[in-house]
């Protein structure tokens, strides 16, 4: 393997005529080398290595070098009652996934039960936070791509009308979480039992004209995306995501796939996560990677690489929105539910670029249902419930805008945690994103290395990953030998 | 006959966190709102802390599109710095000769100056993480969201040092730093006049 140096416009080395062809003496192949320094428009850095043996991929990495961040242990020792503002310190982007998230598995270990107004507060705010998410990975983030834009700002010259509608539903998303979660970034309103503080039903109903604009611009948006050149593409994705008889899945439901478990089921329980699902420790990455598992093998079992043969009991799988919509179509809202069948979201054909549609679909969603909760909720004067603290062992599963997130907590019964196990989105796509890359750099290895190294970011674009969160991620490194 | 015409206002962006020198942004919109309220002349302004320069979009945004804009506002944003002159990025942070001070630096926006787009993020990633102001102000010029005028004062946090590894992040900020900072910054505004 060689390592070349760092162009600072990342430029893979490979463009530099000097550095394209460097024939290796011993065997007569041809040797290429392309580095491309910082993968872009995804959350956080990593790097991408691709190494080519003649013609053939032999290995690509999704190599994430952002250093640990130990949340798991630093929490160890300190109050339930900081547990849902220290994990939201996991994430800017997210912290409603990591905030509900920790407050609903402290909340099953307890006993508690939210009323119906203070749960569709929960929801509200989740929801705040998707089309938040959303809206920023499509409009600045991944957008780009599909119009050969470098920036954000370089689509926001050839579509300036839709950038600026893409800011403002990213506004109104900010709105929900400044009124219902206290600000914007690192809302800090969750509480064990429901919220430190409610709004009066007078701030929250205000909103609803706002959002009812918000969801005409999601829905032009949404035909604005569905106009997009996606190319054709299929992989064997396994969707999983939480999914809900009655209702589109954000905070509870149990687990959904796509195949059977060892068991036979393709319904898994929440409180059996750890039992379908596994996280292994790799050497090119500082985070954990997530695998199904197929069969019934200790934790501490094969360790699952690319230079190795998985094992058939471990799988990829993928979670996210083209997993949430695949799994649970028939419970979106109408307008998102309509929206999906007349744009022509076929998520069988498992194209991971109809991500960015999915996306849009659940903006649609977002704010329909937002426009619901408040329409329905009654005035409610009391912010939490309250509960008798006791030792005990919690889990829980929602839908992060990246996809299914698992939380358990262990506490004494002085509620002092004693164990904790953070599993986000990225951590469980990576393993996914790596195979789909392999994939695609066998059909394309023949072409340009800066061609290849572009596609494989706009690949790995499709799920918004979150580096930060997973470090528990970009360079892109093509070795051609 | 002409209607008079309605004064500039004036709109203040503190960036910054209620942690260290990182505080010093919205410590000196506290100071300026201060010194604006106790003038017997009234000034036309707002005041807003921000978090992250990506909330600036939230107020370059036309709050009601179909009601037509009276004179677009002056922006003034102002944000804490480090001085990187002892780094490898010097011209960057060219002192500005209207500054009293040699760590109180200015920059009257454009885009196509090169000063400018030296204090750009010198490795983008793009991500969120990464959109720092200078993005933000040429994703808001493209979108035609800039007023005519926007002037940037960096607030230099380590010039007591030499060491780029580790700029101090004192626990509080110095009160009679952060009035200092209002008083320059206003002085350096002509069509605010605070007598």
């Amino acid at each position: 393997m060689t390592n070349k140096s760092t162009h600072p416009d990342n430029t893979p080395d490979s463009d530099n005529p000097k550095r394209a062809h460097n024939p290796n003496g011993k065997d007569g192949t041809a040797t290429r080398s392309i580095r491309v320094p910082i993968l872009t428009r995804v959350e956080g850095e990593g790097a991408l290595n691709i190494e080519f043996h003649g013609t053939s991929v032999h290995r690509v990495e999704l190599n994430i070098y952002e250093p640990p961040r130990f949340f798991e242990a630093l929490l160890k020792g300190r109050s339930i009652h900081e547990v849902a503002d220290i994990t939201s310190r996991i994430c800017g982007i997210c912290p409603i996934a990591y905030q509900v998230t920790a407050a609903q598995a402290i909340e099953q270990a307890l006993g508690i039960t939210l009323p119906y107004e203070l749960a569709a507060l929960r929801r509200l705010i989740y929801c705040a936070e998707w089309i938040e998410s959303h809206v920023l990975h499509i409009h600045l983030l991944h957008a780009p791509d599909f119009f050969d834009c470098h920036s954000a700002v370089d689509l926001a010259k050839k579509f300036p009308l839709e950038v600026q509608r893409g800011l403002k539903l990213k506004q109104l998303g900010n709105r929900i979480l400044e009124v219902l979660g206290g600000r914007a970034i690192h809302p800090i309103n969750i509480a064990i039992g429901g919220f430190y503080r409610l709004p009066s039903h007078n701030d929250l109903s205000t909103l609803i004209p706002a959002l009812e604009q918000g969801l005409s611009w999601a829905v032009d948006a949404s035909q604005w995306i569905a106009t997009l050149p996606f190319p054709n593409q299929s992989f064997p994705y396994d969707f999983v995501s939480l999914a809900h008889p009655e209702h589109y899945p954000i905070e509870d439901g149990y687990i959904a796939t796509n195949s059977q478990s060892a068991t036979g089921n393709s319904k898994i329980a929440v409180k059996d996560y750890e039992s379908h699902f596994r996280e292994v420790q790799v050497p090119h990455s500082t985070a954990l990677q997530s695998r199904r598992i197929y069969a019934h093998q200790p934790a501490s079992a094969t360790i699952s690489t690319p230079e190795t043969t998985t094992s058939t009991a471990d799988s990829n799988y993928f979670v996210g929105p083209l997993a949430r919509v695949h799994n649970n179509r028939q419970n979106l809202s109408p307008i998102a539910r309509k929206l999906a069948d007349t744009l022509r979201l076929d998520t069988s054909q498992r194209n991971p670029y109809h991500s960015i549609l999915a996306r849009t679909i659940e903006v649609v969603f977002a704010f329909e249902e937002a426009i619901r909760i408040l329409r329905t909720i009654q005035p409610t004067r009391t912010p939490k419930v309250d509960f008798t603290l006791r030792a005990g062992v919690g889990y829980s599963a929602t839908e992060a805008p990246r996809g299914l997130i698992f939380h358990r907590y262990e506490f004494d019964d002085l509620g002092r945690v004693l164990f904790a196990k953070i599993v986000p989105p990225t951590s469980q796509n990576q393993g996914q994103i790596e195979a789909d890359l392999r994939t695609l750099v066998s059909q394309i290895h023949s072409e340009q290395d800066l061609f290849i190294a572009k596609s494989c970011e706009q690949l790995v674009r499709n799920y918004d990953p979150c580096i930060s969160c997973s470090t528990h991620f970009m360079k892109v490194h093509i070795h051609r030998r | 006959m002409n209607q008079p015409s309605e004064p500039q206002k004036t709109i203040f962006f503190g960036f910054g966190s209620p942690h260290g020198f990182d505080q010093i942004g919205w410590q000196i919109i506290d100071a300026i709102e201060r010194l604006l309220s106790s003038s017997p002349t009234r000034i036309p302004a707002e005041l807003y802390k921000l978090n992250t320069p990506s909330d600036l979009l939230n107020h370059a945004l036309p709050s009601n599109p179909d009601q037509p804009t009276s004179r677009k506002p002056l922006w003034i944003l102002i944000d804490a710095c480090i001085n990187v002159n002892t780094c490898d990025n010097a011209a960057a942070f060219e002192p500005s000769p209207l500054s009293q001070s040699p760590w109180i630096h200015r920059w009257d926006w454009s885009s196509q100056t090169d000063s400018i787009q030296a204090l750009a993020n010198p490795t983008p990633n793009g991500s969120s993480h990464g959109f720092g102001l200078i993005e933000t102000l040429q994703l808001a010029e493209t979108l035609g969201l800039t007023p005519d005028s926007v002037c940037i004062f960096a607030i230099e946090c380590n010039s007591s040092t030499s060491s780029c590894a580790n700029p101090p992040t004192a626990p509080a900020v110095d009160a009679k730093a952060v009035s200092y900072c209002a008083e320059n910054i206003l002085s350096q505004l002509p069509h605010i006049n605070l007598k």
